[in-house]
């Protein structure tokens, strides 16, 4: 067993018990009833405008970055999804980075670290409802920026796949 | 499905307003009752469609190191080295690659210290042949919104 130890102090200077509890019941799911808020106040035993005001700060303070549906994306017709890796100089890493990202088809799109073996520094996560499709919309794209050493790993199995669980420990 | 279906799953990921009704204000920009609205939120969550309805948090702001991590490892060891990277609570994301990078997972961690020590173990297993440690550098882009109504136009943005 993969011991961690988490230290809880850390946290302590950046969020308060009260704003660590709102967190772990947002990280699972909302109470599907007309005043949602009401529901989590009264089980955090605060006031629902308490609640609002804490929400609304850890939004100001961008912790929060909103409260929306995430979608299982493979059953929502998302059958291919692709990452695409490529090697752009710092040069042209920025205008290429903006002018890649604004395609409807990529939903992540990140510069990372390279090693000698793994030169490719920009990555951009791909999405078609096939493999053709995916395929078609990665030809325009090394076509149009002249990309020659590029490559497109399909994620063929989900090992998993969860939300992030805050301030516990490293394993379950 | 039904294309009320698609316009509620396309305005769930746009995100619900911080006030006391946020889903009577959806209900009434989509034109239903808010009653349907909770009902078709929850055949849809039912159905597998939506993963979760919840709040989604800025790991980074929170002091999490996180990083991408790519693995070589050899299939006889495969379902071990995953069962045991999927133990840790970090780990988030993990799939399998058609690739020789067979293996690739997301990892946030409280400090840069845990992140190196979780990874010396893993690079120890039986079985692992290559590991790349791949922080982000820069951000382009991150976009979860997947539309669901085709004809609703491409300005999602």
């Amino acid at each position: 067993m993969i011991m961690n130890n988490i230290s809880d102090k850390k946290f302590g200077e950046i969020v308060d018990e009260l704003d660590k509890k709102i967190i772990k019941v947002l990280e699972t799911d909302i109470p599907l009833t007309l005043n949602p808020y009401q529901k989590i106040a009264e089980d955090l035993n605060i006031d629902r405008a308490e609640l609002l005001t804490r929400l609304q700060k850890l939004k100001e303070r961008k912790i929060l970055k909103r409260i929306s549906a995430i979608l299982h994306h493979r059953d929502s017709g998302y059958q291919a999804n692709g990452m695409f890796v490529c090697h752009f100089s710092e040069q042209e890493i920025d205008q290429l980075g903006k002018e890649i990202s604004k395609l409807e088809a990529v939903s992540h799109c990140y510069q990372r670290q390279t090693y000698q073996n793994w030169p490719y520094n920009f990555y951009a996560m791909m999405h078609a409802k096939n493999k053709e499709e995916l395929e078609k919309k990665v030809n325009q794209l090394v076509e149009k920026y002249k990309i020659e050493d590029y490559q497109i790993l399909y994620s063929t199995e989900e090992l998993k796949k969860t939300s992030m669980k805050y301030f516990g420990c490293g394993v379950k | 499905m039904e294309k009320i279906d698609k316009k509620i799953l396309d305005r769930l990921q746009t995100g619900l307003k911080l006030e006391a009704s946020p889903f009577q204000k959806i209900a009434a920009e989509l034109g239903i009752e808010a009653e349907e609205l909770l009902r078709r939120i929850k055949k849809l969550k039912k159905e597998g469609y939506i993963r979760r309805l919840g709040g989604i948090f800025r790991s980074s702001r929170l002091g999490y190191k996180s990083t991408l991590v790519a693995l070589k490892v050899e299939e006889k060891n495969f379902y071990q080295v995953a069962e045991i990277i999927n133990q840790h609570s970090g780990v988030t994301h993990n799939y399998r690659r058609d690739h020789q990078l067979n293996l690739w997972f997301t990892l946030s961690t409280t400090s840069e210290l845990e992140q190196d020590n979780f990874l010396a173990q893993i690079k120890a297993l039986p079985g692992v042949k290559e590991l790349y440690q791949l922080p982000k550098e820069k951000f382009f882009k991150l976009n979860v919104f997947f539309k669901m109504e085709e004809e609703a136009g491409d300005d999602h943005e």
